[in-house]
């Protein structure tokens, strides 16, 4: 007989009573006639309890797999969780460099309104009166929201790329 | 005869059997990569334990998952324990309160097995 893969031997004694039972029948002129009904006899027992072995074996299988499908389960939904929150802070950090960077701009557009152009503008409001320099202040100022909203998407998207 | 002990892998599980006292451990996971290799030794302290067993010998399970040819080695283990005729055996299958699959495990291993199996819930 061959020898059985490791992993089989856990199945050495129905594998032994195999063997004697077809050596029993490779050779029945060596048993006396009374003999085989016991070897018959011993033979069902095995088998009954091979029987109950393997619907055991057959159940409680089944039950682990079940548990581990429930382990998988829950981990791809903390996975989920997970890559969500991730997301989130990502999207939050993101936003507040979007608002660090503007509200730096703002004030850069603010001095660079007070020293350089406002005193130009002075002399164009003479032309355009005082409210068409307000209505200019005020669209820098509107402008800012959007700037913000732009460079946000802009920097998840490379946040999107580097995690690729 | 020495008492029998291998401390738990994150594979295999704790086993503790005090020949003296007769108390018997099995914890832990049970998923080795050849399940008869690693339980050969003890079916074989098991054949010399039954020759001489203590009066009274309990054995605790406490698994949190085994894979099915552990299960069969689990069968054999028990077989050679059903050989105790001088004296009591009892096995105590614990398990945790919301592992219904562990519970279930342990009444099919209860109705196959001619020794008592006595169900213990551990409490979360």
């Amino acid at each position: 007989m061959s020898k059985q893969p490791e992993k089989y031997q856990v199945f050495e004694k129905e594998n032994e009573i195999l063997r004697s039972a077809k050596e029993l029948l490779a050779k029945p002129d060596m048993f006396p006639e009374q003999s085989w009904a016991k070897e018959y006899e011993l033979l069902a027992q095995s088998y009954a309890q091979l029987l109950g072995e393997v619907k055991l074996l057959t159940s409680v299988s089944d039950r682990l797999q079940n548990k581990l499908n429930k382990a998988n389960e829950s981990i791809a939904r903390k996975n989920d969780e997970l890559t969500q929150t991730l997301e989130m802070l990502t999207k939050e950090r993101v936003g507040k460099r979007a608002t660090t960077i503007v509200l730096m701009l703002a004030a850069l557009f603010f001095i660079i309104s007070e020293l350089i152009i406002d005193p130009q503008l002075q002399e164009g409001a003479k032309i355009f009166g005082a409210s068409g320099l307000i209505m200019l202040k005020i669209t820098v100022a509107i402008g800012l929201k959007p700037l913000e909203v732009l460079l946000e998407n802009l920097l998840l998207k490379t946040a999107a790329r580097k995690k690729m | 005869m020495e008492n029998f002990f291998l401390e738990e892998t994150s594979k295999t599980p704790k086993l503790s059997f005090d020949v003296s006292t007769g108390k018997f451990l099995m914890s832990g996971r049970s998923i080795p990569e050849n399940s008869i290799e690693f339980y050969k030794p003890l079916f074989e302290w098991l054949d010399e334990y039954v020759k001489k067993p203590c009066p009274k010998t309990s054995f605790d399970i406490k698994l949190e998952y085994f894979n099915t040819s552990s299960s069969k080695c689990l069968v054999e283990i028990f077989r050679r324990l059903e050989k105790v005729t001088d004296g009591e055996v009892v096995i105590n299958w614990f398990y945790e309160e919301d592992d219904e699959d562990m519970q279930e495990s342990g009444e099919d291993f209860k109705e196959l097995i001619n020794i008592p199996i006595i169900m213990n819930v551990i409490e979360n």
